[in-house]
């Protein structure tokens, strides 16, 4: 006879899913899947709407990510117009995007995360959220939210909005840079320095506390994808993809990401809408491979940046070669955000920063575009297909969380089997599950409106459907 | 309505004022916070009023409410007869959500100004009900005539503290 756990809906982590765990008669782990159950539909919608709308339209995929989907989208919008953009929008975007990227991982990182690591695994489900660490780490939580409001104003303050911001378009951004802009930024900066500084201080020392953990959460071998620019070094708007495999070395040369389908390939699953992209040369599952900060750091060289690049030398001392463990996702994040901070600083220096000519205008000149960007989650990918007029017939959007399928999945298998035990279901038990799929940081599309309406329910069932035990959260 | 206005009035002296009209302006009558938001800004006000716009309450407003000695929110309503105004004091959460990402409610925003800055100010709520929430940027014509109506109390009111 065989039961299963469901877990559903799984909590602080952007969108709707739930795990479920497949148990032996003696109540041991034999199975465990991550199922995505919701489903967008964006590729097709937008079939017959002009090439022009795209970065508007997609953008509406999240509300997190949002600038990320208006980035990869403009890309291949300036692909189908066939331009080269001015400089000048290049460095906006990529301030756009670094912005983003910062405000993403601090609501990664402090709100969703960080009660796990402040208030314990074990804690009361009721206190263990963002809430609960106001009350007992109140600079912490304060930390929190300065460091993600920074990284809103910054896209608020470049791009117009901090949600689906109106200023990136094709061809370039709608606005050039103000000198109010810029100052306002440079004026935040040394706080944030001194905020991320103590972040990750506190933060190094608490992984002391979390050694089984990170021995368990998402560690094993697999391929990790991410982008580099020319140098090897760490870019999170443009570049070559390059992937490795477990023991660092490179699996072939690095490649134009446009070329992304003769190498990733995507399975699916009667069971979840997500797809599992995989590597093609090595098949599917064998091609499993990982994207995202932790990702990110693997395969780069260096940063590129001074602060960052002496956190990334202490990164690189934690595993043998590639650091495997998907707990040090939360590190990578805040090593992320050190280089954001730095690029954003060299950005707005740059002495054509102010250049008005910050768009090309063309019409479409190409049936094919695909625009390839890092988002906060890992490498995105927006494929279109337009007619004669600009009007779209095809799209294909690779989102950074699903690269992560096959490996969220393994995860899950790897801490049920470790922690689960069937017979009994105890509320540290099933946060660590929980836990593990927060490490990737998972953004199922923004649907995170209805999130603090829902409880959390885990049931117990045998073969007949009948529950045997049962856990309610919310 | 008179009433609620003066009520407001005892609350407050002559210190910051935030004002957030919130809701989303491509969803009809939804939008009727920033309109209204909109209509003030356009009013002579003292210069210690702040006023802010946005789709959502979001957690990092928990700082300038806190700064604030008085939060005037506005928002759209359903449910009652459109065009009706109300607005109502809003307790502070003792038990916000555990989890917190794109929106906080009024009283889960004042716990946090409360938990995170020490400070949680008396903060009004302010709604015009609304009928039509579909796709568009247009008010519905009820919900159109309470926008100068509610501008003007609230402009009055504040002038008054």
């Amino acid at each position: 006879m065989t039961r299963q756990i469901t877990i559903d809906p799984i909590t602080r982590i952007e969108g709707h899913s739930r795990i479920t765990i497949q148990l032996a008669e003696d109540g041991s782990v034999q199975d465990a899947r991550f199922h995505v159950t919701q489903y967008r539909g964006f590729e097709k919608f937008v079939e017959g709407r002009p090439f022009y709308e795209m970065p508007g339209i997609m953008g509406r995929i999240c509300g997190i990510c949002t600038v990320s989907h208006e980035l990869a989208s403009a890309k291949a919008c300036d692909e189908i117009m066939a331009v080269r953009i001015p400089h000048t929008a290049a460095s906006l975007r990529r301030i756009t995007n670094l912005g983003s990227i910062i405000q993403s991982h601090a609501l990664s990182f402090f709100y969703l995360s960080s009660p796990d690591f402040l208030l314990g695994m074990e804690s009361d489900p009721a206190k263990r959220s963002i809430f609960g660490l106001a009350q007992t780490h109140p600079e912490i939580a304060r930390d929190g939210v300065r460091l993600r409001k920074f990284g809103q104003e910054i896209v608020e303050r470049v791009a117009g909005r901090r949600l689906h911001p109106q200023g990136i378009v094709p061809g370039g951004m709608a606005d050039p840079l103000t000198e109010e802009a810029r100052e306002a930024i440079l004026k935040d900066l040394p706080e944030i320095y001194a905020l991320l500084h103590r972040t990750l201080d506190w933060f190094k020392r608490a992984m002391e506390d979390y050694h089984l953990e990170i021995r368990t959460f998402g560690n094993f071998p697999t391929l990790f994808m991410g982008t580099v620019d020319r140098a090897g070094r760490l870019d999170l708007y443009d570049g070559k993809l390059r992937i490795i495999d477990e023991r660092g070395k490179r699996v072939g040369d690095d490649f134009d990401a446009r070329s992304y389908q003769d190498f990733l390939g995507e399975a699916v699953e009667p069971w979840t809408y997500m797809k599992f992209p995989y590597y093609k040369p090595l098949g599917y599952p064998d091609g499993i491979y990982r994207v995202g900060p932790l990702a990110r750091l693997n395969i780069i060289d260096t940063c590129g940046t001074p602060l960052a690049d002496q956190e990334f030398a202490e990164f690189r001392q934690l595993d043998r070669s590639v650091v495997l463990s998907s707990f040090y996702f939360h590190y990578a994040r805040l090593i992320e955000c050190v280089y954001a901070v730095e690029k954003i600083e060299d950005l707005l220096n740059e002495p054509d920063i102010f250049d008005t000519q910050v768009r090309a205008h063309a019409g479409p000149n190409s049936g094919e575009g695909i625009g390839v960007t890092e988002a906060p989650r890992g490498t995105l990918i927006h494929h279109y297909r337009v007619d004669d007029q600009g009007r779209m017939t095809w799209a294909n959007l690779i989102v950074s969380t699903t690269h992560n399928n096959l490996a969220m999945n393994r995860a899950v298998q790897q801490v049920a089997h470790r922690y689960v035990d069937g017979n009994k279901l105890t509320e540290g038990m099933l946060n660590r599950v929980e836990a593990v799929i927060r490490t990737f940081d998972p953004c199922l599309s923004c649907s995170t409106h209805a999130q603090n309406q829902l409880a959390m329910r885990v049931e117990l069932v045998d073969a007949s459907g009948s529950v045997i035990d049962e856990v309610v959260r919310g | 309505m008179p009433a609620a206005a003066s009520s407001m009035r005892s609350f407050v002296a002559d210190a910051p004022i935030l004002v957030i009209g919130f809701g989303n302006p491509l969803r009809g009558d939804d939008g009727v916070g920033w309109r209204v938001a909109q209509a003030l800004e356009a009013l002579a006000l003292p210069e210690q009023v702040t006023i802010i716009t946005c789709q959502q309450l979001t957690p990092e407003l928990a700082e300038p409410v806190s700064q604030a000695s008085l939060v005037i929110l506005i928002d759209a309503a359903r449910g009652g007869i459109p065009g009706t105004i109300d607005c109502q004091l809003v307790p502070l959460e003792t038990q916000p959500p555990p989890t917190l990402g794109h929106h906080v409610e009024p009283g889960a925003l004042l716990a946090y100004a409360q938990a995170l800055y020490g400070s949680a100010p008396p903060l009004w709520l302010w709604t015009i009900m609304g009928e039509a929430f579909e796709s568009g940027d247009s008010l519905s014509p009820p919900v159109e005539a309470a926008v100068p109506a509610l501008a003007h109390v609230l402009c009055d009111s504040i002038h008054e503290l």
